[in-house]
């Protein structure tokens, strides 16, 4: 049954039975005005998203919502959005599980790993009905996929859901966690002033670091270095050479030692 | 700048465009002694954005046929980046671009998508206009300021 309520933030939420994507939803919403904080949670998704027109399996009984945001934030500040929503979602599972906490790792930028296989899927995007020149006031959202009782199988990076790892716990109580989780750590970013702590508690959550990584670019470029470190503004910092760091600002990690690198010769 | 760099500029921005050219690659970038040079053409557009480049009397008419982004930033109609990260000229790998050198955009239409840590941000059109050129390739990292393209 679909149905809005007002949650315990001041935040709407309404839950649908059924949605195409719950980041398509929220969007359609904000551009026909409505304002948020608003959360978008979806029983099923017909058309989950991921990057770059990637398709999220979206089976029943997994977790799919989206948070609307209710202030505008600047363009070169989005980005660090990911590690507040990554960060959120990780204390939200150690909150239903305190027993995986110390199996959870995070990923740049935004993935949550149990045992090193991914578990979570966090999109951020913003509107397209363009507020300001530079589309600065324009809608912004947050989604969150968690596999809670599947996960596909055949991804480029290994998959896995709370339910095959041994840990019962339904999207509904993930959710609960995720909403305070999350409004605790945005009042935590401040717009950009708290981002600060915000990446010092990711990169003390992260997986691989001072290891190996492959870095596949959007333009199908490969880097392949030592994971530094993330920068002031979250870009992913690798050493490709003795003296030379590479920025990246997108692409899709892999740990080589871990033998996440598919065609790795062996 | 100092008239032995000015020199290596000139050879090594004619070796990319001769090289651009015979590649059919949409951009070169190099970095030499401190010097950053990306030479780009857009392939979408029939003819080279030559009127783009207000390419400086130094650098001669090696970098004809091939604009270096670097020039734009002062033209009246570039479009620049809000923000670090990665743009992308379509909505999805494969899908039509968003505007093509000639098309007509109104203002607030989404030009251009820049990624950054997974956050997608579409780039809105500042004003009404011809797209007269595209300064990007699909999935190039861009910097704060950095000429995207050009609305006339």
């Amino acid at each position: 049954m679909a149905g809005a309520a007002t949650g315990s933030m001041g935040g709407r939420i309404v839950r649908l039975e059924e949605t195409d994507s719950t980041n398509a939803e929220a969007l359609r919403r904000a551009e026909a005005g409505e304002s948020g904080p608003l959360w978008i949670v979806a029983a099923r998704q017909s058309s989950g998203r991921g990057r770059r027109g990637r398709a999220w399996v979206s089976q029943p009984g997994n977790l799919f919502a989206s948070l609307l945001l209710g202030a505008p934030v600047p363009p070169q500040l989005a980005g660090q959005l990911s590690f507040v929503a990554a960060l959120a979602l990780h204390q939200a599972l150690c909150a239903c599980a305190p027993d995986l906490a110390s199996r959870l790792t995070l990923k740049w930028p935004n993935d949550v790993l149990v045992d090193g296989r991914k578990v979570s899927g966090i999109l951020l995007e913003r509107s397209q009905t363009a507020g300001g020149s530079q589309g600065e006031n324009a809608a912004l959202v947050a989604g969150f996929g968690v596999n809670c009782i599947s996960h596909p199988v055949d991804t480029p990076f290994p998959a896995t859901d709370l339910a095959h790892e041994g840990f019962a716990i339904d999207a509904g109580a993930v959710f609960e966690q995720l909403l305070s989780c999350f409004q605790r750590e945005l009042a935590a970013w401040d717009t950009g002033a708290g981002f600060g702590a915000i990446r010092d508690a990711w990169l003390a959550r992260a997986g691989g670091i001072g290891e190996e990584i492959r870095v596949t670019l959007p333009n199908g470029e490969e880097v392949r270095g030592i994971f530094d470190s993330i920068d002031n503004d979250g870009n992913l910092i690798v050493h490709v050479g003795e003296w030379t760091r590479k920025r990246i600002s997108a692409g899709d990690v892999f740990f080589v030692a871990r033998g996440d690198v598919p065609e790795r010769g062996e | 700048m100092t008239k032995t760099s000015r020199s290596i500029d000139q050879d090594l921005i004619r070796e990319l465009a001769a090289l651009l050219t015979e590649t059919e690659l949409s951009e070169i970038e190099v970095e030499q002694d401190g010097l950053r040079i990306r030479v780009a053409r857009t392939l979408t557009a029939a003819a080279p954005a030559v009127a783009v480049a207000q390419v400086p009397a130094s650098a001669g008419t090696a970098a004809a046929g091939a604009p270096a982004g670097a020039d734009a930033n002062h033209h009246p109609g570039a479009v620049p980046s809000p923000m670090v990260g990665t743009a992308y000229v379509a909505p999805e790998p494969g899908a039509p671009p968003f505007v093509a050198v000639g098309s007509q955009v109104k203002a607030g239409q989404t030009v251009i998508i820049i990624e950054a840590m997974k956050t997608m941000n579409p780039i809105p059109a500042p004003r009404a206009g011809t797209v007269t050129a595209i300064l990007i390739s699909d999935g190039q990292p861009v910097e704060y300021g950095e000429p995207l393209l050009i609305i006339e």
